[in-house]
């Protein structure tokens, strides 16, 4: 007989490295089953034995079953006045970490704080973004310190007081605190009164990514080093030259700001273009990208200046011609026809790049229209020259004392820098981390700081607004806020909550309580603009223009890890990249067509997780072992590589996750666009990817339109499905076999809109919050047994449609095959779409159901009764969206899973109103029905109907941008009616007919036509 | 104490009440009259600060006992109870000597007392107080639940002598008849072949029976009626809730607000503890010391012992509902405005508390099948008319509106 036919289920089901003839891929593990025979067959254990034993076990599991356990219920002693147990309390507070500041809300049951939100009271202050979301759970990191370190043996405060003072007193040469940027005013003048007592005392500062070049660039321009504020609602003619303003780039505000102005409903919206070299979250929002290569981002500035110049008949600088002069002109007009309602921005680290932006905007005269520098921002002020000075000064012994606060530069400067070496010349060194890090690990004397939810504080981010920061739970180790240390050792009788209540009366005159209520008070300040000196000269550009390289490497900020500080955070670790939509990884990024060239690949293996090929990055004389990640819409011989993994010492979550990009981090540029080259080497990298679809395959999942057809049509794009019946074209409700559902209490109805949605997860995060969601871990998300009961999905344009297929006459196997590609051209797109379940009115998953388990209620919503479910999983198969998650294990009290849920102090984040799901069931989004409950016994309680906007949901109350709209659509006057009739909303494949409670709005961009 | 005569516990009674008669005959024939309107009056005005005994039992006043007759003139103490403050500007020695002793503080004047309300009063202080006889007759009737057990015992033995009896009689006539003597088993045998559809049916009643059995005993699984352990402290609902009539809400307040009903904190009992030193026995005392021991208080100087270490109270819960049931108190009890004892029973008068219900689903679903919501709610208000017409004037249940869905209780 012939050679047998082999039929593959999947691409990679051909490769040879998967055995094919196998039922199961891996070898099952036998071993781990029965153990040893040999060891079986020695055991003195009989079978008669092992019958005695099995019965013996069996009646005392069913007679230990018959007992209820005994549950104690410990009251207070003396029951504070405001606590009232089973009723949350919300104060509001201040976060401020990686240079970022955000004004919160926060939640508090029992004495815990368990939920973060903004707080909606202050006009400015900075959005809560992931990070900031998942902060909370860093509270309850098992890995923080207990109690302060002498030489890494734990010792008492008084102790160490003792020690640190006698060292202080001791210390001829100078004594020095490195730390981040610190915005507080009540800190600054703690250090003054510090340097008072010491007068050998230094403070250094150092921002682990540094904003050094807006800085200079701004004392040169405006002879005073700052940082201005940015207002991007009121531009209406953006572009930016990779500066991830929507993630990263100085402040999360701009965000919310963005999509205020990204409103088709007021028919008009901004236009964005972005020139960037890998694709961000920013640029995938951007109505016009242009991948180029870091090395061609100065060039391009230098040139629309140029052309800016000379279309304003100013004397021109001479510049090269560029691959876009065609459309660099275009923009300029653009901008020129919007005189002060643009924006140009940039994020580049070198300070003539920032100094010929800032020269853009002042002929653009943006200041003091969206631009403000008089309303300063200071949430950067690190100068790169200082840490240098630092390890100059350690190297030859000048220094006794150092002290690290909120900075950690043994991981986050190159080793080339030998900060290590430098440190050993130091003979007291000590930290404040909260935790052993890398750099505290290296010190003598540990002082762990309190975390900011246990801490009094106050935050000046911008000038005009001062921000109060108020303990929400008592330290829960033995840690002492490092304002304390300092008064302590500057001999200070009073402590620093005292402290700061005294300098809050000498300095304002609000009353304090109600300051620390509503958490800020606005503050007058010189508004007047700045005026720029007019000292710029073509010389100085001359030679900036940086070297081009064959390959150049960027590297990046995940919105998810940000500079690292939260890499011990499993709810980080496991928020998939916003673009990529990996998990607990960072890799080499390289745009499709280099892979190809470079003969590097990611393939699918049998399960459909992803893997990936190894490479040696050499940068210098620098090399490290990367995956590589093949992204779409990055430009051709660039690389990217995101900051903030490979710690080494951090807890179990993040330790020795990733590689640590800042050992490219040279002289504080993120590019390096020369000598730098990549080898493929032997082994692969198993990727945790939670969506492995890039395209949409011509479905119209996601509803596109440009705003000029909008503007013609207000339901352009969004047209709707007709079904062919024997009654004509109907829609597909009209042919429905279900019966309508009763309602009349109330119809929880809920709406995103697509156009605010810049895919940053902080709803994801709070999801986990709100939600006991738990942690799974890289190898189960490999599996795809993630348990986000909200994903972001992430979609690609692709370059093949129906249309043209029809019309180039593509067969229909070549046009799917093509489909299933993302564009690899400069016009890639992409969009996000948030996707909860949908909680459909006539829902597959309910029908399915053996059990009933899953039911409808009168309110809109699907109920899922976890202790019904028996665990068939026949509605997550018969669900279209894909948004049911099964609990294929017990997550808490389980080794398996080491995260926070199996630790006492980690489950302390866990909200008590929601239960705490076990294995073997189906769970998905309630619409978090937590909130609505309560939110309905609130009316009923005060015998009034529920008010429109009272009930917010997690994901709700996360976006800042105000994507989610949740409420009563029985209310005729409330926001979801209104938007349920707004020509932009859609139901998600609504040629199911699932009539889903949910829907989204069309995403409009605004492209040049 | 129904069907069982025991003939020694009947004779104690009536020893007993006997005595009982015996001593209130004593009582009443001294002065009757003056004696229960002053124990009355005594009661309504002068508990609060006063215990009854020695002058060095003190609450917030002095202890009251004969003594005090002795100590004051009569004219005296009509003076000082109808107004002290009088007395003590007066400047009568006396009067001040007090006022000086607990501290300046003025006792409530009762203008409204007539001479007779005060001897009555002074009367029945004079006497002293007779309840602890009266408790005692409360406790005996504690044992009543055993004795059914031995009822059916009993009667199960009775059914069983005569069974045998009856056997004894029928093989006594055989014999007599000359019948050839059969073994017991042999003759069951025969008898079981001749009536095959007796024992078909027998079977098949003990087949069902058996499940009946099965079902019951499967069913009480994780039910916890009539749960009563022991607590920490023997504290009284009967005494606290029953006979001084303080509101369920005062102690557990947050019923009204929140989702736990919540066992209330130690300062709460201090609100009355902090005066009440002693219990109405030995044992009483030593459970209201408990309290003093959580919190470091020293009930002799009313202070609170500065660096005390403080145990909280380890309560043991009784009502304990599985995590994966949502239940809040507010909604009931102040929404939907239940009275406690709809779940809770008597709970006034449990000397210890224990689980009055079953708190299974099919108990909840019923209350909600068959209970009212209460319309004039504002937060129903205009779906008033809709319902109106929709169930014809019917009464909307809480089930109607969506009260019997998983998720208003699973989530």
């Amino acid at each position: 007989m012939s050679k047998e036919k082999k039929y593959y289920n999947s691409l990679s089901h051909s490769r040879e490295s998967v055995s094919v003839g196998n039922e199961f891929d891996e070898k099952l593990p036998l071993d781990a089953m029965f153990e040893n025979a040999d060891t079986l067959s020695a055991s003195s254990t009989s079978r008669r034995d092992f019958l005695k034993f099995l019965g013996f076990g069996t009646l005392a599991a069913t007679l230990a079953s018959c007992e209820a356990p005994v549950v104690k219920s410990i009251p207070y002693l003396n029951k504070p006045e405001n606590i009232i147990p089973g009723i949350p309390l919300h104060y509001a507070s201040s976060f401020f970490s990686e240079n970022t500041f955000a004004s919160l809300l926060v939640k508090t049951r029992e004495g815990r704080p368990i939920l973060l939100s903004s707080n909606h009271k202050n006009k400015y202050g900075g959005g809560i973004n992931a990070r900031c979301q998942a902060s909370v759970l860093s509270l309850y990191d098992s890995n923080r310190l207990k109690g302060p370190l002498e030489d890494s043996v734990e010792t008492s405060w008084s102790n160490i007081d003792i020690k640190i003072k006698q060292r202080l007193e001791a210390s001829n040469k100078k004594i020095v605190l490195v730390s981040s940027t610190i915005i507080s005013p009540s800190v600054k003048q703690i250090l003054k009164d510090f340097k008072k007592v010491y007068k050998n005392f230094n403070h250094i500062k150092y921002d682990t990514l540094s904003k050094d070049s807006i800085l200079s660039s701004n004392q040169k321009v405006f002879n005073k080093r700052f940082i201005p504020t940015y207002r991007f609602d009121k531009a209406d003619c953006i572009v930016s030259f990779s500066a991830d303003f929507l993630n990263e780039w100085l402040d999360p505000a701009h965000s919310r700001q963005y999509t205020s102005n990204r409103k088709p409903e007021n028919g008009k919206m901004s236009r964005h273009y972005q020139f960037e070299s890998l694709l961000s979250v920013t640029g995938a929002n951007a109505d016009k990208r242009f991948p180029i290569k870091p090395s061609q981002q100065s060039e391009y500035i230098l040139r629309l200046y140029d052309i800016l110049l000379s279309l304003s008949n100013k004397k021109s600088i001479n510049t090269n011609n560029t691959n876009h002069d065609k459309q660099l002109v275009s923009i300029a007009n653009e901008l020129l026809a919007n005189k002060g309602k643009s924006l140009v921005v940039s994020g580049s680290d070198n300070k003539i790049v920032q100094e010929i932006v800032t020269r853009i905007n002042i002929l653009l005269k943006n200041y003091g229209k969206t631009i403000f520098s008089g309303r300063q921002s200071n949430l950067f002020s690190s100068s790169d020259t200082e840490i240098r000075a630092l390890i100059d000064d350690m190297n030859q012994g000048n220094i006794d004392v150092v002290m690290f606060l909120d900075t950690n530069p043994i991981y986050s400067l190159p080793s080339s820098m030998g900060f290590i070496t430098a440190l050993k010349n130091v003979p007291t060194r000590i930290s404040f981390s909260e935790s052993l890090d890398e750099t505290s690990k290296n010190c003598n004397y540990v002082c762990p700081n309190t975390n900011y939810l246990e801490s009094w504080g106050d935050l000046q981010p911008y000038s005009g607004t001062y921000f109060l920061q108020q303990p929400t739970i008592s330290p829960i180790f033995d840690s002492r806020q490092f304002q304390d240390s300092f008064l302590k050792w500057a001999g200070s009788p009073i402590n620093y909550m005292a402290y700061l209540k005294k300098y809050f009366k000498t300095n304002f005159s609000q009353p304090w309580t109600k300051a620390l209520h509503d958490g800020f008070v606005e503050v007058n300040y010189n508004d007047r603009e700045l005026q720029p000196l007019d000292n710029f000269s073509s010389s100085d550009i001359r030679g900036f223009i940086s070297k081009s390289g064959k390959i150049e490497l960027e590297l990046y900020v995940k919105g998810s890890m940000g500079q690292g500080v939260y890499s011990n955070n499993p709810w980080l670790q496991e928020l998939p990249d916003v673009i990529s939509k990996v998990t607990w990884d960072n890799y080499l990024t390289i745009s499709p067509s280099h892979a190809k060239e470079l003969g590097i690949s990611n393939w699918h293996v049998s399960n459909g997780a992803l893997d990936g090929h190894v490479v040696n990055l050499v940068v210098g004389d620098r090399t490290m072992k990367c995956p590589v990640y093949i992204q779409p819409g990055q430009a051709y011989g660039v690389l990217g590589l995101a900051f903030g993994y490979g710690r080494t010492e951090t807890g179990k979550a993040g330790k020795d996750i990733g590689v640590n990009a800042y050992e490219f981090y040279n002289d504080f540029d993120k590019l390096s666009t020369t000598n730098v080259s990549i080898e493929v080497v032997s082994g692969k990298h198993e990727f945790a990817c939670t969506q492995n679809s890039h395209t949409m395959m011509g479905r119209n999942i996601v509803k596109e339109t440009n705003l000029s057809e909008y503007l013609v049509d207000n339901k352009s794009g969004n047209k709707q499905f007709l079904l062919h019946s024997h009654k004509g074209h109907v829609k597909p409700n009209d042919l429905t076999l279900w019966k309508e559902h009763e309602r009349d209490v109330h119809f929880w109805n809920m709406s995103i809109d697509l156009n605010s949605c810049t895919g940053c997860g902080a709803c994801v995060i709070a999801c986990h919050a709100e939600n006991n969601v738990p942690v799974v871990g890289k190898e189960e998300v490999r599996k795809n047994r993630d348990m986000h009961w909200l994903r972001i999905d992430r979609y690609y344009s692709s370059d093949m449609t129906k249309e043209r297929a029809k019309k180039e006459g593509v067969g229909s196997i070549e046009m799917y095959k093509k489909m299933e590609e993302p564009s690899d051209s400069e016009n890639l797109e992409v969009v996000f779409q948030p996707v909860m379940c949908q909680h459909c009115n006539h829902a597959p998953c309910e029908t399915v159901c053996p059990v009933a388990a899953t039911t409808h209620s009168r309110e809109g919503l699907n109920h899922m009764t976890y202790n019904r479910c028996i665990g068939t999983r026949y509605c997550m198969n018969n669900c279209p969206y894909k948004v049911r998650r099964f609990n294929w294990f017990n997550y808490s009290n389980n080794n398996q899973f080491d995260f926070n849920m199996n630790d006492d102090l980690g489950k302390m984040v866990l909200n008590p109103d929601v239960t705490v799901r076990s294995r073997g069931v189906m769970e998905k989004c309630s619409m978090c029905i937590q909130n609505i409950q309560k939110t309905k016994l609130d009316a009923k309680k005060e015998r009034r109907k529920v008010k429109d906007g009272e009930v917010r949901i997690a994901c709700e109350k996360a976006c800042d941008n105000g994507a989610i709209t949740f409420g009563d659509a029985l209310d005729k006057n409330s926001r979801i009616s209104k938007e349920k009739k707004n020509p932009r909303s859609y139901y998600l494949i609504e040629e199911l007919n699932t009539q889903p409670s949910v829907f989204y709005k069309t995403k409009v961009r605004n492209k040049k036509v | 104490m129904k069907g069982f005569y025991n003939p020694f516990l009947s004779l104690f009674k009536l020893h007993f009440n006997v005595l009982l008669i015996f001593q209130i005959c004593c009582i009443v024939s001294l002065n009757a009259q003056d004696i229960d309107a002053g124990a009355s009056l005594y009661k309504a005005n002068c508990t609060s600060c006063h215990y009854m005994g020695p002058y060095e039992k003190k609450l917030i006043g002095p202890g009251l006992n004969a003594e005090i007759l002795e100590k004051y003139s009569r004219e005296w103490l009509y003076d000082w109870i109808r107004n002290s403050s009088e007395l003590i500007e007066s400047g009568d020695k006396q009067a001040v000597a007090i006022y000086e002793e607990f501290n300046k503080a003025v006792m409530t004047a009762f203008p409204q007392f007539s001479n007779e309300d005060i001897d009555n009063i002074l009367a029945y202080i004079e006497q002293g107080p007779e309840e602890e006889v009266v408790e005692i007759a409360a406790v005996e009737s504690v044992e009543a639940p055993e004795t059914n057990q031995t009822t059916l015992f009993i009667v199960l033995a009775l059914v069983l002598g005569n069974l045998m009896l009856l056997i004894y009689v029928k093989n006594v006539l055989k014999t007599a008849a000359g019948e050839k003597k059969v073994g017991f088993f042999s003759s069951a045998l025969s008898w079981v072949r001749l009536n095959p559809s007796f024992v078909i049916l027998f079977s098949v009643v003990f087949v069902f029976a058996g499940m009946k059995g099965c079902w019951n005993s499967l069913s009480k699984v994780g039910v916890a009626q009539n749960y009563q352990p022991d607590q920490p402290i023997a504290f009284s609902h009967q005494l606290h809730a029953g006979e001084q009539g303080i509101d369920c809400n005062y102690c557990h307040h947050s019923a009204r607000e929140s989702a736990h009903s919540g066992i209330p904190s130690a300062n709460v009992c201090m609100n009355c503890h902090t005066h009440i030193n002693e219990g109405r026995s030995e044992e009483g005392t030593k459970e209201i010391n408990k309290i003093y021991a959580a919190l470091g208080f020293d009930p002799n100087s009313k202070t609170y012992i500065p660096g005390y270490e403080q145990k909280p109270i380890e309560w043991v819960r009784i009502h304990n509902l599985p995590d994966l049931a949502y239940f809040n108190h507010a909604q009931h009890v102040n929404v939907a405005g239940l009275e406690c004892q709809t779940c809770h029973g008597e709970v006034e008068e449990m000397e210890v508390a224990y689980q009055h219900s079953k708190l299974t689903m099919g108990w909840c679903i019923n209350c909600h099948r068959e209970t009212e919501i209460d319309l004039d709610n504002p937060y129903y208000h205009d779906l008033h008319a809709n319902w109106i017409d929709k169930y014809h004037g019917e009464e909307i249940t809480v089930d109607m509106i969506g009260g019997r869905e998983c998720a208003k209780c699973h989530y």
